[in-house]
């Protein structure tokens, strides 16, 4: 077991090596693509969408959304990547043993590599809306880490649905763009009220983006009560999609 | 720790039919059914019940062997025996569905040795990726890192883009990876066809020295009959997931491929019961021996247990045992034949051997082309090939040469 694990690591390292030199073999494309999603995202929702819509976001609109639209990237890239790690390679899931979790968590790595790169963007943002480091940044490790549990849960679970039903792929998009407008990702979404409202309050990704927010633009540390809910929330979902992915093993070379 | 080597003991494996829910829209109409479905797995005292038979196929039934230091047992048999499932078993790809197996000390398998090869990727940055894969440590790769290199005569090109190298080349360096895992038990599935013959020559050797010098306790699957006498101290012969027979290499491939002569091979024809359609008997017409270009006479007969399916089909395949290579394969579909009728079918085969002189063996198969899966593999036969009288070469061409005048 323990050996599998050391094993394991050093297939994930050399995964996620051949997926980042592939991707930033030229590295002004690789930072192109880190940069480019979120980039257009940020344009359009600043540009068009918040003046019409007279968005109150309390700090200026670019910084809020920027926040919200790197954490997320984060998480939506992972998770597609991910959906295909384990069914786009049927030589190496179907002919050879070897960790397999490596393949999803290796695409949560490529997407946390884009993800600093990209906060190239925030850095420039932060400087030139004059917001001053503050001592709350010291949280910013421990909510990345939070959303890394969450999101690496998210990516195993994610790629054995892919591997046992074809069409989760097709869904998945779909699911990715409710779940950022019903997250507040580029539109708040604290002043919903109602049925809605009491749906949205199970959503993990707001705690996570509300201490995003907290620690980096009001310089506060997170929500004591909804980030610790959140933090066990996200271990148990990384213990538990790791535990069903070993129990479901077995079975994946036959699902190709 | 244990003394390495592989104990397979009373294995059984079934597939499930591809009609299992594998939509998400399936799935949700029937979650417990699927559950139910996948962990099914507890086979009957005697395999599947026979019927219909769309369900499940049993790629082994009760196999067993034990295989120790200084070892190499080879398995043998046609397509679609379970010789690449019980390799994967052994692999730990693949769960028994019933039965033991106990793989003990680190396993090196060379099964698909370049699987996780990229093109757009150096020599170097390959090597450490597929030998990661195959559980290599990175200081170990390190370590053998120049002589990888070197065994595949590639040092000029550790830092090319694998896709710049040619066929044989990738082999090559996929092969030397392989064979310097240094595992305490290895497991081969039909390699020994990689690059050219002065490396294959080289692979053998470095084989023959892992199997024969240090001991490795080993299992092969290969179709290279000859190859596998010289590798291996025993061997297994498999027909449709049964042990047919153990014993020596020279035994067993006596057995396997003494199934020759006119008569209706009746051993092979309870196997595959169950199946929608299944391949009952082959023989030659006359003799199993022909010469070099002459045409080969076989009877081939089917039952399809209902109306055949469209996408039905029944392949066969020649396959020289020198190279293990399938030298020709052709299906009924392919020689304008449609499979309209229940019951018994009976077709006349006429192949002419344009093949080097030798032994092959003619391999049988009903397929599903639609769905891509085999209903069954079917009987296979022997056949010796002579020497023509105007043969040399690779090819038979039946030459005809006139004089026109002087």
């Amino acid at each position: 077991m323990w050996r599998e694990q050391v094993a394991g690591r050093d297939v994930l390292r050399e995964l996620a090596r051949r997926d980042l030199l592939l991707r930033y073999q030229h590295a002004w494309l690789g930072v192109g693509w880190a940069l480019s999603g979120p980039l257009v995202n940020l344009g359009v929702f600043t540009t068009v969408v918040a003046p019409v819509a007279g968005l109150e976001t309390g700090v200026p609109y670019a910084l809020w959304a920027a926040v919200g639209l790197l954490p997320w990237t984060l998480l939506a890239s992972s998770i597609r990547f991910a959906a295909t790690s384990l069914s786009s390679n049927p030589a190496l899931v179907g002919k050879i043993w070897f960790p397999r979790e490596a393949l999803p968590l290796a695409t949560v790595l490529v997407a946390l590599v884009d993800f600093l790169v990209a906060n190239v963007l925030l850095v420039a943002l932060l400087g030139f809306h004059g917001v001053a480091p503050s001592l709350a940044w010291i949280y910013v490790p421990v909510v990345l880490a939070v959303e890394l549990a969450f999101v690496a849960g998210s990516a195993l679970l994610i790629a054995m649905a892919t591997l046992f039903w074809r069409d989760v792929r097709f869904a998945l998009e779909i699911v990715l763009t409710a779940w950022m407008f019903a997250s507040p990702v580029v539109i708040p979404t604290d002043r919903l009220s109602g049925p809605v409202a009491r749906v949205l309050e199970y959503n993990p990704m707001a705690p996570i983006l509300d201490a995003w927010r907290a620690t980096l633009l009001r310089g506060e540390a997170p929500d004591t009560y909804a980030f610790l809910a959140v933090t066990l929330f996200s271990i148990g979902w990384f213990l538990g999609a790791w535990w069903i992915f070993h129990r479901a093993e077995p079975g994946f070379a036959e699902r190709l | 720790m244990p003394a390495p080597g592989v104990t397979v003991d009373g294995v059984w494996k079934a597939f499930a039919a591809p009609d299992r829910a594998d939509t998400l829209r399936d799935a949700l109409g029937g979650i417990g059914r699927g559950w139910a479905r996948w962990r099914r797995g507890s086979p009957g005292e005697e395999g599947p019940a026979v019927g219909g038979g769309d369900g499940v196929r049993w790629a082994l039934r009760d196999l067993s062997f034990e295989v120790g230091a200084g070892e190499a047992l080879a398995l043998i048999g046609p397509n679609g025996a379970g010789k690449s499932t019980a390799l994967r078993l052994l692999a730990g790809i693949l769960p028994p569905t019933r039965g033991r197996i106990e793989v003990r000390g680190r396993v090196g398998a060379l099964i698909e040795i370049a699987a996780a090869f990229h093109g757009d990727l150096s020599g170097r940055d390959n090597v450490y990726l597929q030998g990661a894969i195959m559980g290599m440590r990175r200081a170990e790769i390190a370590r053998s890192f120049d002589a990888i290199f070197a065994f595949a005569d590639l040092e000029e090109f550790v830092d090319a883009p694998v896709k710049h190298y040619s066929t044989g080349m990738s082999a090559r360096l996929a092969f030397s990876i392989a064979a310097h895992l240094e595992p305490d038990v290895l497991l081969i599935d039909e390699l020994l066809t990689v690059g050219d013959a002065v490396f294959q020559q080289r692979a053998f050797a470095r084989l023959q020295d892992l199997v024969r010098q240090r001991g490795t306790p080993t299992v092969v699957v290969s179709h290279q009959l000859d190859r596998l006498a010289a590798l291996c101290s025993r061997a297994l012969v498999l027909d449709r997931g049964r042990t047919l027979r153990v014993g020596t290499p020279a035994e067993c491939i006596a057995a396997y491929v003494g199934r020759t002569g006119t008569g209706w091979s009746s051993a092979h024809q309870t196997a595959s019961e169950g199946a929608p359609l299944r391949l009952a008997a082959l023989c030659a017409e006359g003799s199993a021996v022909v010469a070099s270009g002459a045409w080969l006479r076989l009877r081939l007969e089917a039952h399809a247990a209902r109306i055949p399916d469209p996408a039905w089909m029944l392949v066969i395949r020649v396959r020289s045992s020198a190279t293990g290579e399938a030298v020709f394969t052709t299906t009924t579909a392919r020689c304008g034949i449609r499979l309209e009728q229940s019951g018994r079918l009976q077709l006349a085969v006429e192949l002419q051997m344009n093949v080097p002189a030798g032994l092959y063996l003619v391999e049988t198969e009903a397929r599903d082309f639609l769905q891509q899966r085999s209903l069954g593999a079917g009987p296979w036969l022997a056949i010796t090939v002579d020497e023509g009288a105007n043969f040399i070469g690779s090819i038979q061409m039946n030459p005809r040469i006139a004089v026109l005048g002087s």
